[in-house]
């Protein structure tokens, strides 16, 4: 059985490769704490090519604005239609900002209208417990970007299963970090990828 | 002279008289038509049977004609038949073990024999028998059911319904148990499932129940699992219950012995997932299972075993060799979800324990009519040839004497007291 593999997708616009080291910390995550067998290295695939279909869990991130083309836009409806599961984090933490307004608007134009995932959800608590909801971060506790801490993450739910799982909380700048680094901090900041990751798997 | 003359007469007319009696009650042989078959015999039940009938048949026996000649057969009556155009054909239908219903058509016919199968609504299906017949599987679920070829129609019905139990999944979280769950599930399947996780627990889903064929008509293992589930496993594959076996899963020392046969060395397949494949599954890799003997060849790649079963006391497993069917899933062309979601359903309906319910089966089932009617009625034959029925001595012969000596005995008459 092949293991999994944490894919970061490439679109032609921004700056997609803005989250470089969540892919290991995303791994190292998943590798303390479950049995899951997983790739030691993430990839980095194009989101227009074939070789998405082979990751079934697709990471996307950015700073700057989101403009995916006709190709990128067919092969992720086919992704998520055939059961791959996306999350999209806005590297910005901005409530307003061109990734976010941007991000949400390809979104809303390929899936329908992105839903508040109440805190409540099972996401929540599919491997960790998150009592409050989605963890915060250091930038929205330190005030960082638009001074606000999102409460709830956004996502498009079909069948009763999130296919896609949007955050303007900027995980990707919590999880940017060398692995290591973890053992100076009182909690892994990345548990709550391990809730992302088993649900995708599982659910 | 006169009464000489007078006494031949009557002795002929009385011999004519006796033939013509004779002719009347002697036995018949006819020859029949099939359209005109319903008639005559009705006609030959009400008065005198012939002594013998030969039907030609450009169509099938109807059961009641058959049936009906059979007893006339029984009843003294010589019964031959003959027809060009009756093919063998044979037919049976079962019910799928699959919740989205469906009924599996045997049928058994000359290869290459054109077949048309049929339910009370009109045409489902029309293939061309193979060397070993054709298998339909038709989503009509109820009712009786045709194949026609030829003259020929073979008539059947399902019989009972089936009660489904639950599926369980074993083995390690992962995409092949998240995408086979999910295809099952759009099938209607009801998954409880138990996937290794973490020390911290497993992925469950559904209830805490032991492994029986009262909750589960299925289980299906994707990877190793530990030896006391293994040894659960194994009892209820042996009291009834079906299994699906990943290559992979006959790691557990335990699970190997229900294996339809031991695994080989990895082959490759192909990637990225070509979407345009002709034959998808040759996209995936393959671990070849060496067969075991009594195990059964389902599918093969090249010439390896691919998919193979066996039957385990009362249960049936099935092992397949393909590693990450959910690929074909994910990167298959347009058709991949569904072919990928049939592909799973077939492989468990082919193992599925199931509860029958029997159901009053309309009309009259007729599965092999030509067997049927070689059984009732003899192999066919040409027309037998028809008794004599010259009389041995002839009438004209009769007529003539008799005429002979009237005009004699008038002649004597006439000619009384002439010197």
């Amino acid at each position: 059985m092949r293991p999994f593999t944490f894919a970061t997708g490439m679109y032609a616009s921004g700056d997609w490769e803005s989250g470089q080291l969540v892919a290991a910390v995303v791994i190292d995550s998943l590798a303390r704490h479950t049995e899951l067998e997983v790739s030691p290295a993430g990839v980095n695939v194009p989101i227009d090519s074939a070789a998405l279909f082979e990751y079934p869990f697709l990471y996307l991130t950015g700073h700057l604005a989101v403009r995916f083309s006709a190709a990128e836009r067919r092969n992720l409806l086919r992704f998520v239609d055939r059961g791959g599961f996306l999350f999209m984090d806005d590297h910005n933490h901005d409530i307003n900002g061109v990734f976010h307004t941007t991000a949400t608007q390809e979104l809303t134009a390929l899936f329908g209208r992105l839903e508040r995932i109440p805190n409540t959800h099972e996401l929540y608590r599919a491997f960790f417990t998150f009592e409050d909801g989605p963890p915060a971060t250091n930038h929205e506790m330190n005030g960082w970007g638009d001074n606000l801490v999102h409460d709830q993450l956004l996502g498009i739910v079909r069948g009763g299963r999130i296919d896609v799982l949007y955050s303007n909380k900027d995980y990707s700048s919590e999880w940017s970090m060398h692995p290591e680094s973890k053992r100076f901090m009182e909690a892994d900041p990345s548990r709550f990828a391990v809730n992302i990751v088993v649900y995708a798997l599982t659910r | 002279m006169e009464r000489v003359a007078r006494g031949v007469a009557l002795g002929a007319l009385l011999g004519l008289a006796i033939l013509a009696f004779r002719d009347r009650a002697a036995p018949v042989h006819l020859v029949v038509r099939m359209p005109d078959l319903p008639r005559a015999l009705i006609a030959w039940s009400t008065s005198t049977a012939p002594a013998g009938v030969h039907v030609r048949a450009d169509g099938g026996f109807a059961p009641f004609a058959r049936d009906w000649l059979r007893a006339l057969a029984g009843a003294g009556t010589g019964v031959t038949w003959e027809g060009t155009a009756l093919v063998p054909t044979a037919l049976a239908a079962e019910p799928v073990a699959d919740p989205e219903g469906g009924t599996s058509v045997w049928i058994a016919a000359p290869a290459k024999a054109p077949l048309v199968v049929e339910d009370a609504a009109g045409r489902l299906d029309s293939i061309q028998s193979g060397t070993g017949g054709a298998r339909v599987l038709v989503r009509s679920s109820g009712g009786e059911l045709f194949a026609r070829s030829g003259g020929t129609v073979a008539r059947s019905a399902v019989t009972d319904s089936l009660v489904l139990g639950r599926l369980l999944l074993l083995g390690r979280a992962g995409w092949e148990s998240k995408f086979v769950a999910a295809a099952l599930e759009e099938r209607g399947w009801r998954i409880d499932a138990r996937l290794r996780l973490s020390p911290r627990g497993d992925v469950r889903q559904g209830a805490e129940t032991v492994i029986d064929t009262a909750r589960y008509s299925a289980v299906v293992v994707l990877d190793s699992i530990g030896a006391a589930e293994a040894r659960r496993v194994a009892g209820f594959v042996r009291s009834g219950g079906g299994i699906i076996l990943s290559a992979t899963a006959l790691r557990t020392p335990g699970l190997a012995g229900l294996a339809a046969g031991s695994p080989g060395s990895v082959v490759a397949g192909h990637e990225p997932f070509d979407s345009a494949a002709g034959e998808p599954r040759r996209e995936l890799e393959l671990i070849p299972i060496a067969l075991r003997t009594g195990s059964v060849l389902l599918e093969h790649r090249d010439r390896m075993v691919a998919v193979a079963a066996r039957r385990i006391e009362r249960g049936r497993a099935v092992t397949i060799g393909y590693l990450d069917t959910w690929r074909w899933r994910m990167g298959g062309g347009a058709a991949a979800v569904r072919a990928h979601r049939d592909w799973w359903a077939d492989l468990v309906a082919g193992v599925a324990h199931s509860g029958r319910i029997e159901r009053p089966a309309g009309g009259i089932p007729d599965e092999a009519p030509l067997a049927t009617l070689i059984a009732r009625l003899g192999p066919a034959s040409s027309a037998p040839s028809l008794p004599n029925r010259t009389p041995t001595v002839s009438h004209q012969l009769l007529f003539a004497i008799l005429m002979a000596v009237l005009l004699a005995e008038w002649a004597s008459r006439r000619l009384r007291g002439m010197p």
